[in-house]
């Protein structure tokens, strides 16, 4: 069995700190150049947004009836990017998965920057982004009320009930690494690490507490995870539009958003893998495992997309028969096709394969494409069933203008810069979990075989 | 307390004003020459910001009530059939609870009311609304007037901002207007006091607008008729215009 | 009069674990005793009482009181501005059970999160008792001493057990 070990890398603390730390302290000119290129396109993008504002949404490419396009297919998918993280890191620290530590801050801090990207994209769409607290819940004097029968509500108490767990979730379990970033920095960066680290010290009832704080956020995480994108679902799924108002969506969003999410936590992985020299620590049994989960949410994800596709494409309602052959007949037919090839037809065979899922390079390439053919999936949800809803009189194409692909840019570039900040802020590699794999566990003797035995719980 | 958790009540639910009369129009589509008076007047009537060719092209242009033309027949035995349509106030309108903030409600008159200051422009109900009749100021309106036509705008109708969503409100103006002078004289409202500028202007009198609960009005009447029918009323969406459309093509 | 602890670190777990249980033996209060750790350690490796973390309760607790809001909000605006919409009613329990369940989620995470602050006292001003050597992996075991007389005591106990480096530090 033991062609890939896990990783018992039973090296001394000091070795964890010096390879993990380093990136935090140690800045290449690589960073910076990143920085520079993705903070350009960050820049751009914001230019445009309140080039956008300033001008009105004639800028876009939208018109009556397609009054949603470019701009709500990136707010799905990007929240579809923000799913994996924290609901990864949730269910293997639930179910105890030892092979978990050295990605979950990683994926954790995925979720954080995607969620707080995509939960721009509401506002960037707005008619009068300006006025954009309307929607809260709060007391005023113009009797200024949201109404909380609307989906857009909900969407937005989803994300603040999400954004808030995975911020906590991410920041709290990073206190213990605070305090080592802290013990180990000086100058302006002690002070800035001693102020995150809120005076961590260590002592048992810190642990226990702190402990106790990320099973019960992990508890309370996942299942809100699970509610966020089934609520962007039922942005669509409520309304009366052909092909949107189905009740398949709510599942069907989020294990799409598992897929979408599983693929860029490894791209992450694979890349800080690569610069930072962390090969013993994310180790091809970690992509094999991921692999299978990602290959899992594949699956299932076409099953509900074939659900979806055979009953419309059986039932034949005149409406939604329209949408169906735009989509698999008509102006839609090659982003379709190419859809299937690069996120389903090509992707999931080859992941059946230990061997691809074992190789960092062939998994990179994968995740990338399957992530291309989710962007086009959401655009498949999106734009079609608007361009020929209602009197055919009112029938319309969509051609996006370069307002509105300068903002597909924006959040890849907005997530990049925010990710690189990242890195000099906190350890991608959660120090003092990988540590505690070695406490937990010992290698015991058996035959010829070195075996890992549980030491504690 | 029943009516507040069961979706059946709302009608009992009563506002300031207008409660007791629920509007509706009919359309008599056999009398329909498609000549586009109703959508002049609508413009007039309510300050609808004009748009050029290139954004009516792109499908940028206001018209609250929209002549739409289908071809029907082969070449040469080809005939045009007209069809008026504006927002459809239905009952239960589609466009109404996705709104975040309230921006359109239903009133007690059975109004499907938009509220412009209220508006942000999620454009959520135009996605919902399945007659596509919801039109969003994607320009700043008050520069598509050149002088000297701002001289000209309705000072009973606001003039929307850009970025809010707008559609036909049955020339509620109208309505308060006649319901202020009723009031005014001790009166009960009368059937056929006013119109709505389209149905005023309509040459052929296809457009007919009055009180559908007041059984001894006009549009009472008419929608008796076996030629009356809905738009996708399969949808439920209960709209209170109803068109009439006689047997011969 | 100032409190004054006695801060050891050990380079292994055993050698700390018989440093306290030689304090222990000597009469030291449990609860005057904690451990600086590194990585969370099971509750039974020191030979000290275990402790209790409330956070699960308080979690519940907020997620309950969070719900209530979540519907009060939810219908109170409902209640107070009807405005009748597509034929929904005022009161419409599927829509409001959805921001119930937000506004309960939103409650819990961050009463997790305040709570884990009070019952941890972080963030803090006071200088507490520590040792840098913690980050390395060290455990390090700290002593309050409010009787003078058992600081020496308490030294040389740890340094008995193999201490590395035993300091005092007064607060």
């Amino acid at each position: 069995m033991g062609m890939i070990v896990h990783p018992p890398e039973l090296y001394p603390d000091e070795q964890i700190n010096q390879d993990v730390l380093r990136p935090v302290f140690v800045t290449t000119w690589r960073w910076w150049i990143l920085v520079a290129i993705s903070g350009g396109g960050f820049m751009a993008g914001l230019a445009t947004w309140f080039y956008m504002m300033a001008t009105g949404m004639w800028v876009t490419g939208l018109h009556r009836p397609v009054m949603w396009g470019l701009l709500i297919s990136n707010y799905v998918f990007w929240i579809g990017l923000s799913n994996s993280g924290t609901v990864i890191s949730a269910m293997l620290r639930l179910s105890k998965a030892d092979w978990r530590r050295p990605i979950t801050r990683a994926a954790e801090a995925m979720t954080v920057f995607a969620l707080l990207i995509a939960a721009q994209f509401p506002l960037i769409h707005l008619g009068r982004t300006w006025l954009f607290y309307y929607i809260l819940p709060y007391v005023n004097q113009r009797l200024l009320w949201n109404n909380f029968r609307s989906p857009l509500v909900w969407d937005m108490m989803a994300i603040m009930a999400y954004l808030g767990g995975s911020m906590l979730y991410l920041y709290l379990p990073t206190l213990p690494d605070f305090a080592i970033l802290r013990d180990h920095a000086d100058g302006i960066k002690k002070k800035m690490f001693t102020l995150f680290a809120l005076g961590w010290r260590g002592t048992r009832g810190e642990w226990t507490t702190l402990n106790a704080c990320i099973l019960s956020l992990a508890l309370l995480v996942l299942p809100v995870a699970v509610s966020m994108h089934t609520i962007v679902s039922w942005d669509f799924g409520m309304t009366l539009v052909p092909l949107w108002h189905t009740s398949i969506f709510g599942p069907y969003f989020v294990i799409g958003a598992l897929y979408s999410g599983m693929a860029l936590v490894i791209t992450i992985i694979l890349i800080l893998r690569w610069a930072f020299g962390w090969q013993r620590y994310i180790t091809p049994y970690h992509l094999d495992k991921l692999g299978k989960i990602m290959l899992v949410a594949g699956l299932v994800w076409f099953y509900l997309w074939f659900n979806d596709y055979v009953t419309s494409w059986y039932g034949k309602l005149p409406e939604e028969k329209i949408i169906f052959d735009l989509k698999n007949a008509g102006t839609y037919y090659w982003w379709q096709i190419t859809m299937m090839l690069a996120n389903t037809m090509v992707t999931l065979p080859l992941l059946a394969f230990k061997k691809f899922r074992t190789s960092p390079l062939a998994m990179f390439i994968l995740t990338i494409f399957i992530n291309i053919g989710m962007w086009i999936e959401r655009l498949l949800i999106v734009v079609p069933s608007l361009v020929e809803k209602g009197p055919s009189f009112t029938w319309t194409t969509y051609h996006p203008t370069w307002v509105e692909w300068m903002l597909t840019v924006y959040p890849l570039a907005g997530f990049m810069v925010l990710y690189l900040l990242f890195i000099k802020i906190a350890p991608l590699i959660s120090v003092w979990e990988i540590r505690e794999d070695k406490v937990a566990y010992a290698t015991k003797k058996m035959g010829q075989a070195e075996l890992r035995a549980v030491v504690a719980e | 307390m029943a009516d507040w958790i069961s979706d059946k009540g709302l009608q009992t639910t009563t506002g300031p004003r207008g409660a007791g009369r629920r509007w509706g129009l009919v359309v008599d589509l056999d009398k329909c020459t498609g000549c586009g008076g109703c959508v002049i007047a609508c413009h007039a009537e309510n300050n609808l910001a004009l748009a050029g060719p290139i954004d009516t092209d792109q499908g940028r242009s206001f018209d609250w009530i929209r002549i739409e033309r289908y071809w029907e027949g082969e070449y040469p035995d080809v005939k045009a059939q007209f069809i008026p349509v504006m927002c459809q106030q239905c009952e239960a309108a589609p466009c109404e609870p996705v709104c975040p903030v309230f921006a359109t409600y239903h009133t007690a008159e059975g109004l499907n009311a938009m509220v412009y200051n209220r508006c942000i422009g999620t454009r959520f109900c135009e996605n919902n609304d399945p007659y596509n009749v919801r039109y969003f100021n994607w320009f700043e309106p008050a520069l598509n007037w050149p002088d000297p036509l701002p001289n000209q705008l309705n000072p009973a109708v606001s003039v929307r901002s850009r970025g809010v969503m707008e559609k036909c409100t049955f020339c509620v103006q109208r309505i308060r207007d006649h319901e202020e002078q009723a009031r005014i004289e001790g009166r009960v409202l009368k059937d056929g006091e006013f119109t709505t500028a389209c149905a005023q202007s309509c040459p052929a009198k296809v457009l007919i607008f009055g009180d559908l609960d007041d059984p001894a009005s006009a549009v009472s009447q008419l929608v008796q008729s076996d030629r009356r029918f809905r738009l996708f009323e399969s949808l439920g969406t209960e709209p209170v215009v109803y068109y009439l459309k006689g047997g011969q093509g | 009069m100032a409190d004054v602890y006695v801060v050891a670190t050990f380079p292994e777990v055993d050698t700390a674990a018989d440093g306290i249980k030689r304090l222990l033996d000597a009469h030291f209060a449990a609860r005057n005793i904690d451990v600086l750790t590194g990585v969370p350690y099971p509750p039974e490796t020191w030979g000290l009482p275990a402790l209790k973390s409330n956070i699960r309760k308080i979690a519940a607790l907020f997620f309950a009181i969070g719900a209530a809001c979540g519907f009060t909000v939810a219908a109170g605006t409902g209640w107070l501005y009807p405005l009748p919409t597509g034929a929904k009613a005022i009161i419409t329990l599927p829509a409001y059970g959805i921001i119930t369940y937000e506004f309960a989620t939103i409650f819990g995470v961050f009463a997790a999160a305040i709570g884990t602050l009070a019952e941890t006292r972080l963030p803090t001003m006071k200088s507490l008792p520590y040792h840098p050597k913690v980050s390395e992996g060290w455990p390090t075991v700290t002593v309050r001493c409010p009787d003078s007389q058992n600081i020496d005591n308490a030294e040389s106990l740890l340094r008995l057990a193999g201490a590395q480096d035993v300091l005092r530090h007064a607060i």
